[in-house]
């Protein structure tokens, strides 16, 4: 018998092998029966790879929206964190330093002090208008009466200003205070407490903390008091502890000096 | 004459008060909102409304159309004193029967103009 390794296939052996099979019912029922199986196995090859392919599209396809939910909905977490952050950044630690009430009480004080100067110019332009109605009696020239007059009119008319900026600021006081509302609001419903706030820019100015504006209605020191602790030797504190940032009052500027 | 002044802002009230007196009229009266002018134009004789619009709690433009639909107030003239400036309040106004309107900040010669116009005879 010949041995796999010696054998040595051609074209025309292969087609004396057949011719001598195909010469017997037995040989041709062989071969016929042979193409049959191999066909067969070769389609069933054929279709379980295509059955996989199909699969494997099916997959990927059910698999994309998925993805893109699960990337949208790490994208509206990380979202939600950024916001709660920045809301508890807004929250003040202390209702003391709420900075919108801050914003809003300033615009209070500005419109008070604004009414109070207002009020100021118009009693010295109406004092004008009285001094020349003496001086007329006195027998001073019209034309300069006049147009004191006419002056002190044009200064009672400026001043009509403080009510157009008094109405302008009262609009930003509502928006302020509307902003403050809804930011409450959003504090409610997101419970900030526990988040850890965005910290602020920080700023360049060390002495940042000594700026404050100018102090509202019974804060800050009087000029008297200025003058005292200036005259004085030491402005600091008697025990030499650092000032606190808040104005003092005058009880607590005689017991530093006590 | 007296004349009622409505300005929610009192330097306001003071200003066309100072005005008024220049221009001759002393009899003068104050009200700080529509409401209130409402009751004082009821309980006397007033021969012209100066008002301001953006007033709480009655607007003057509120107090303009109760005073054109009272019967005994429907002919007493009425100005508008207002920073509201827009083209809108402006015909709003006139629908409602206002006789002249003046818009902050004005000056004097403004206002005497203006009260001229709805007061001819006292010009």
């Amino acid at each position: 018998m010949m041995t796999e390794a010696r054998f040595v296939a051609s074209a025309s052996y292969y087609e004396e092998l057949e011719a001598a099979v195909l010469q017997t019912p037995r040989g041709r029922w062989f071969l016929r029966e042979f193409a049959a199986r191999n066909r067969q196995a070769d389609t069933l090859v054929t279709l379980k790879s295509i059955d996989r392919l199909l699969h494997a599209v099916k997959h990927e396809a059910s698999l994309g929206p998925v993805e893109i939910l699960r990337r949208e909905l790490h994208e509206m977490s990380h979202a939600i964190a950024q916001t709660r952050r920045e809301i508890a950044a807004i929250k003040p630690s202390d209702p003391s330093h709420n900075r919108i009430m801050a914003a809003t009480e300033e615009l209070d004080a500005i419109v008070t002090a604004t009414e109070r100067a207002t009020g100021d110019i118009l009693t010295a332009a109406e004092r004008l208008q009285e001094l020349a109605k003496t001086l007329r009696e006195q027998g001073a020239t019209e034309r300069q009466c006049d147009e004191i007059t006419a002056l002190a009119t044009n200064i009672l008319v400026a001043c009509s200003f403080q009510d157009l900026t008094g109405q302008r600021t009262t609009k930003v006081v509502n928006v302020l205070r509307y902003l403050e509302q809804r930011v409450n609001a959003m504090i409610d419903i997101w419970g900030v407490d526990g988040v850890t706030p965005i910290e602020d820019e920080k700023d360049i100015n060390p002495d940042h903390q000594l700026l404050s504006g100018p102090a509202r209605e019974g804060e800050g020191v009087s000029q008297e008091d200025i003058d005292r602790l200036l005259s004085s030797d030491g402005a600091t504190s008697a025990d030499g502890s650092e000032e606190k940032p808040e104005p003092i009052d005058q009880d607590a500027i005689d017991a530093m000096f006590a | 004459m007296k004349i009622l002044v409505v300005d929610d802002y009192s330097t306001m009230r003071r200003i066309i008060k100072n005005l008024l007196t220049q221009i001759g009229y002393a009899d003068v009266d104050e009200a700080e909102d529509g409401s209130t002018a409402l009751k004082k134009l009821r309980s006397a004789n007033y021969g012209l409304v100066i008002s301001d619009w953006n007033m709480e709690p009655m607007t003057g433009y509120d107090l303009l159309k109760e005073v054109r639909a009272d019967e005994k107030l429907r002919t007493t003239p009425f100005i508008l004193v207002t920073a509201e400036s827009k083209t809108e309040n402006v015909v709003a106004a006139k629908k409602a029967g206002v006789d002249n309107y003046i818009v902050k900040p004005f000056n004097a010669a403004t206002l005497q103009q203006k009260i001229n116009s709805v007061l001819p005879g006292h010009a």
